[in-house]
C-alpha cells in the first residue's frame, strides 16, 4: 500500500481502472465459460437424447419381434458418431437385444439396467438412458455410452479464445485508459505544478487555468481565490511598505532642511555675536578714549590753572575719569566684554595714580592682595573710584615725610 | 352338405385338441406365446382403412378353427390397445365370422380350412395370419416361418395393400417380402 501511496496520480488512475477491469472481465469471462461449459452439456444432451429416441424408434419392430440382426443393423449405424462409445438396446426384463462398442473396443461393460429414462455425467463419458415408446407403450431402453473428449476440447478453446479476447480487451481498455486518465489527472497535475512554480518563483500573479465545474475545478477555484487573496495582501503590504519609505525620505529631507536652517541661524548668532562683540570693543574703546581725551583736556586745563588747590581739584577730577577709563580700556581687552578681571584693574590703576601723583616709583612699591576676582562695568567702575579715592588719599597724605608705605586693600 | 362335413370335421379336431390340449402346451408354450406376442404386435405396424375400423368399438383379433395358442392371447392381449381400441379375441370355425374381423389367424394344424378362409376375405380388409409354410405367396398377408430356430414373418404386401392395408417401413425392415406365385 505504501508503493501504492508512492505512484504518480497518472499510475494510481490507470492502475485502479486497470485492476477494475481485470476483476469484471476475469469475472465475466469465467461466468461465461461456465456458462458456455453448461450449456453444451445441456446441448450435448439434448442432441444425444434426439439420437436416442430416433435409435429407439428404429428398433420398434426388432424389439417388438425379438429381431436381434435388426436391432444390431441399426444400431451399428451408430459407427458414424465418432463420440459414441458405446450404446445398447435393452429389453424390458433388462436383458441386452444388441449392443455396439466404437472399434469393436472390449474394455466396455454395460451396466446392468437399474435406472429409467436418465442421464449422468461421469469422469469421461456420458452415461445416456432412453425409453423405446411404441404406441404410448414402453418396450424397451436404449443406453449410450458418449466421450466427454469433444466438451473437453471445447472447454479448452473457449478457454484460450476467451483468455486472448479479455487480454486483447485488457490492451485496448489500457490504452483508452491512459488517454482518459489525464481527464482527471491532467487538471490536478497543472495545479500541482502552478502550485510549485509559484512557491519557487513567488510570483503571486499566476493563475491556474479553469478546468471545469468539478470538485478539482471548485479546488483551482478557491486556489486562485487564495493566491487573489495573498496577491491583494501582498500588494497592500507593499503600498504600506512604499509609504513609509516615502515619509522617512521626506522627514529626513525635512530634518537636513532643518538642521541646514540651524546651522545658518547658529552662524547669525555668531556673526551678530561677533559683530556685537566688535561693537562692544568700539564702544568701549571710544568710552575709553572718550575718557582719556577728557583726562588730557583736563590736564591741559590744569596746566593753565596756577591756583594749586584748584590744579588739585582737576587733577583728581583726571584720577577719576582715568580710573574709570582704565576700566573700560580693560572691558574692551577681556576676552566677554562684560567683566574685568579686578586685581589686573586695581594693579594699573594703583600704577597710574602712582605715577601721576608722586612721580616717583622707586620709593613707593606697591602690595596687592587681591583674589581672582571679575566684576562687572556696574560693580567695577563705583569700586574702582573708591580705591581711586583711597589710594590718592593714601598716596597724597602718607608722606609729610616722603616715608611710608601705602597699602590699598 | 360340405359344410356340415366340414363342422363335423372340425369338431372332431377340436375334440382331439381337447384330449392332447395339455400335452400341447407343456411341449411348445413358447413358440405360441411368442406368436401371441407377435400377433399383437402386428396391430401396431399395420393400417386398416379408416372404414374397417370405423364400424367396431373393438379390434377383433380371429383365430379360426383350431386355438394353438391356449391362453396366451388373452394374457398377451390383456389391458392393451390396438389403434386407440380394446382389442377383442374370437375363437370361430365359422367362416360367416369373418367379415368382423380386423385379423384373422389360422393355424398350420388347419391347413385345409385355409383356402376357404382366403375365399371369405378375398375382397374384405382383413389381416390374414397364418404359420403355414407359404401362406403370404399363397395369397395370406403374412405368414410365420422358423429360421434358425427362430420365428420370423414373411409379408405379402401386394395382397395388403389390395385391400386397403398398408404395413409400417419398420415392419417391412425386418420381414421378408414375398410375392404372390401365379
Amino acid at each position: 500500500m505504501n508503493f501504492f501511496n508512492n505512484l504518480s496520480l497518472r499510475s494510481k488512475l490507470t492502475s485502479i481502472s486497470m485492476i477494475a477491469c481485470t476483476i469484471a472481465l476475469v469475472l465475466a469471462g469465467v461466468a461465461f465459460v461456465i456458462y458456455d461449459h453448461q450449456q453444451m452439456k445441456s446441448n450435448m444432451v439434448q442432441e444425444f437424447e434426439i439420437l436416442a429416441d430416433v435409435l429407439g424408434a428404429n428398433c420398434t419392430a426388432a424389439i417388438a419381434f425379438n429381431n436381434t440382426n435388426d436391432a444390431k443393423e441399426t444400431i451399428a449405424s451408430l459407427m458414424v458418431e465418432d463420440n459414441v462409445a458405446a450404446a445398447c438396446v435393452y429389453r424390458l426384463d433388462g436383458t441386452i437385444l444388441a449392443q455396439y462398442k466404437q472399434g469393436g473396443r472390449a474394455d466396455i461393460e454395460f451396466p446392468t439396467l437399474t435406472v429409467d429414462q436418465s442421464h449422468q455425467f461421469g469422469n469421461n463419458y456420458l452415461e445416456l438412458y432412453r425409453n423405446i415408446i411404441l404406441e404410448e407403450e414402453k418396450i424397451g431402453i436404449v443406453y449410450l455410452q458418449i466421450s466427454l473428449k469433444p466438451l473437453d476440447d471445447r472447454l479448452t478453446s473457449i478457454f484460450i479464445a476467451v483468455s486472448l479476447a479479455i487480454l486483447c480487451t485488457l490492451v485496448i481498455v489500457l490504452l483508452i485508459v491512459s488517454r482518459l486518465q489525464r481527464l482527471i489527472s491532467q487538471p490536478i497535475l497543472t495545479l500541482a505544478t502552478t502550485a510549485k512554480q509559484i512557491s519557487d518563483s513567488r510570483d503571486y500573479s499566476v493563475r491556474v487555468p479553469m478546468a471545469g465545474q468539478d470538485e478539482v475545478g471548485t479546488l483551482v477555484e478557491q486556489f486562485n481565490g487564495m493566491l487573489s487573496q495573498i496577491q491583494t495582501r501582498d500588494s497592500a503590504l507593499q503600498k504600506a511598505q512604499n509609504r513609509l519609505e516615502q515619509r522617512v525620505n521626506e522627514r529626513t529631507l525635512e530634518l537636513q532642511e532643518e538642521v541646514l536652517e540651524h546651522d545658518r541661524a547658529k552662524q547669525q548668532i555668531s556673526t551678530s555675536l561677533r559683530e556685537k562683540e566688535t561693537l562692544l570693543k568700539e564702544i568701549h574703546h571710544r568710552v575709553k578714549n572718550n575718557l582719556q581725551i577728557i583726562t588730557s583736556l583736563l590736564n591741559l586745563q590744569a596746566y593753565q590753572i596756577s591756583d594749586i588747590n584748584t590744579q588739585r581739584l582737576f587733577r583728581d577730577s583726571m584720577s577719576r575719569v582715568k580710573s574709570m577709563a582704565l576700566i573700560h580700556e580693560q572691558l574692551y581687552q577681556s576676552k566677554d566684554l562684560a567683566e574685568i578681571s579686578f586685581s589686573e584693574y586695581v594693579n594699573s590703576l594703583a600704577r597710574y595714580l602712582l605715577s601721576t601723583i608722586t612721580g616717583n616709583l622707586e620709593r613707593i612699591s606697591i602690595k596687592q592682595d587681591i583674589d581672582d576676582t571679575t566684576f562687572g562695568v556696574d560693580t567695577a567702575v563705583p569700586c574702582g573710584l573708591i580705591i581711586n579715592e583711597l589710594v590718592t588719599n593714601s598716596l597724597k597724605y602718607a608722606f609729610p615725610n616722603n616715608h611710608c608705605l601705602p597699602k590699598t586693600r | 352338405m360340405k359344410r356340415i362335413v366340414y363342422i363335423f370335421i372340425t369338431l372332431l379336431c377340436l375334440s382331439i385338441c381337447m384330449t392332447t390340449q395339455v400335452d400341447a402346451e407343456d411341449r411348445a408354450p413358447t413358440e405360441y406365446a411368442v406368436k401371441a406376442a407377435f400377433l399383437y404386435n402386428f396391430t401396431k405396424f399395420v393400417e386398416w382403412p379408416e372404414e374397417a375400423l370405423k364400424g367396431s368399438d373393438s379390434l377383433i383379433i380371429c383365430v379360426f378353427g383350431e386355438n394353438p395358442f391356449g391362453n396366451s392371447l388373452e394374457t398377451t392381449v390383456e389391458g392393451n390397445t390396438a389403434q386407440s381400441k380394446p382389442i377383442k379375441i374370437i375363437y370361430s370355425t365359422d367362416v360367416s365370422d369373418i367379415p368382423n374381423c380386423h385379423m384373422l389367424f389360422i393355424t398350420k394344424r388347419n391347413k385345409q380350412h385355409s383356402d376357404a378362409v382366403l375365399m371369405a376375405v378375398v375382397d374384405l380388409p382383413v389381416l390374414t395370419v397364418s404359420d403355414l409354410p407359404g401362406f403370404a405367396s399363397d395369397g395370406g398377408m403374412i405368414g410365420f416361418y422358423f429360421d434358425n430356430n427362430r420365428i420370423r414373418f414373411e409379408v405379402n404386401r401386394q395382397a395388403a395393400n389390395d385391400l386397403g392395408l398398408s404395413f409400417s417401413s419398420r415392419l417391412l425392415k425386418i420381414a421378408r417380402i414375398v410375392q404372390e406365385e401365379e
